[in-house]
């Protein structure tokens, strides 16, 4: 299930996920992290996916540590993308 | 520099008046000879001005963390909504004893703003719960016993203390609700911010975690200073200006305070993004 489009649709529910939690400031920190662009059109990835979904996930982390990361678990795990390893 | 002292601005204004109202009441309890009633309720009806200061700057703030669109935007806003409720009580109380020169009748309408800040943390410490991931299940209950015995614990404490032996017989519909309700309500926020800080434990952390912490210890505060006001007026023992005052102030400053940190972080976060 490790698709593009998958992992797009991913990417798009976590930062809906983090907005929910932290407001407009989530897609804002989204912008800026590395691979990851936010265009009118949607969202594009310019390195490998799994790096842009680490990358995510730090940005978040660097919020509220690793509540913020179990939140990004659940969406993979929603997804079937089975990237960030449990602890 | 210009940046950091802009950003720390409305820390400095409250933490001015809160050393301006500590040292004034540290001067009627301490240092003046006799203070009349006016002057003890002068202080009573002025201190609150750091409830409505950080209400009205949690309002705005709150805009900037998504308001009712993101859970730690309706954080804010009802911590705000608590803060400005608090100052309605306290105006309401100063305008029968100060203005209208009368004892306050209970229930008052100053009430209903006391007692209408507990279901507005209430809500707010939910919306915190649910902005740390915290889901309150049959599993969390079932897994962690802490989370059970807690807030039973603090419910029948505070019956105890509070309810058991009351005579009510003499109370309209009113007063007995808020009788009840009080010390109940102020329990069921104080165990979900200790659940909070139990269950989030090690896993929160980040730029918000020192946040959280203050948001917290400010509901900690807020429980002491309400149960000792109920202690006290139960016991007709509660003073104008004593030192359930001062808790209060204590409250409110640490109240307000952990809003304005909000928007300090939320500009630093903003800066390191704009930064890059």
């Amino acid at each position: 299930m490790e698709n593009k489009e998958n992992v797009l649709l991913a990417i798009n529910k976590i930062i809906e996920e983090q907005e929910a939690i932290i407001g407009p400031l989530a897609r804002e920190l989204a912008t800026n992290t590395p691979g990851i662009k936010i265009t009118k059109t949607g969202i594009e990835i310019d390195i490998d996916y799994k790096q842009a979904i680490n990358n995510l996930s730090n940005t978040y982390k660097d919020i509220f540590g690793d509540i913020a990361v179990q939140v990004t678990r659940d969406i993979l795990v929603k997804y079937k993308i089975d990237i960030l390893a449990r602890k | 520099m210009f940046k950091s002292i802009k950003n720390y601005l409305s820390v400095i204004i409250i933490t001015t008046l809160f050393i301006f109202f500590s040292i004034w009441w540290y001067y009627l309890n301490y240092i003046a000879i006799d203070p009349t009633e006016l002057q003890a309720e002068l202080y009573s009806a002025t201190y609150g001005i750091i409830a409505l200061l950080g209400g009205i700057e949690g309002l705005i703030i709150a805009k900037k963390w998504g308001g009712f669109k993101s859970t730690l935007g309706k954080v804010t806003l009802f911590l705000s909504f608590g803060l400005l409720a608090q100052e309605f009580g306290q105006l309401a109380y100063s305008y029968y004893s100060l203005v209208l020169g009368v004892e306050i009748p209970y229930p008052s309408i100053g009430d209903w703003g006391y007692y209408g800040t507990i279901p507005l943390y209430i809500y707010a410490v939910i919306m915190l719960a649910k902005t740390l991931n915290i889901k309150f299940t049959k599993d969390l209950f079932k897994k962690n016993i802490i989370a059970l015995i807690l807030p039973v614990a603090l419910l029948w404490i505070s019956y105890q203390i509070f309810l058991a032996g009351y005579d009510y017989s003499e109370l309209n519909w009113e007063a007995t609700l808020l009788a009840i309700m009080y010390p109940l309500g102020q329990s069921i926020y104080l165990a979900i911010a200790l659940l909070i800080y139990i269950l989030a434990g090690k896993a929160l952390g980040g730029k918000l975690r020192s946040n959280v912490l203050i948001i917290l210890a400010a509901f900690c505060a807020q429980y002491v200073a309400d149960f000792v006001f109920l202690y006290t007026s139960n016991r007709n023992t509660w003073l104008t200006a004593g030192i359930n005052e001062y808790m209060y102030l204590f409250a409110y400053y640490i109240m307000s305070l952990s809003i304005i940190m909000l928007s300090v972080k939320f500009q630093k976060i903003r800066q390191s993004i704009n930064g890059k």
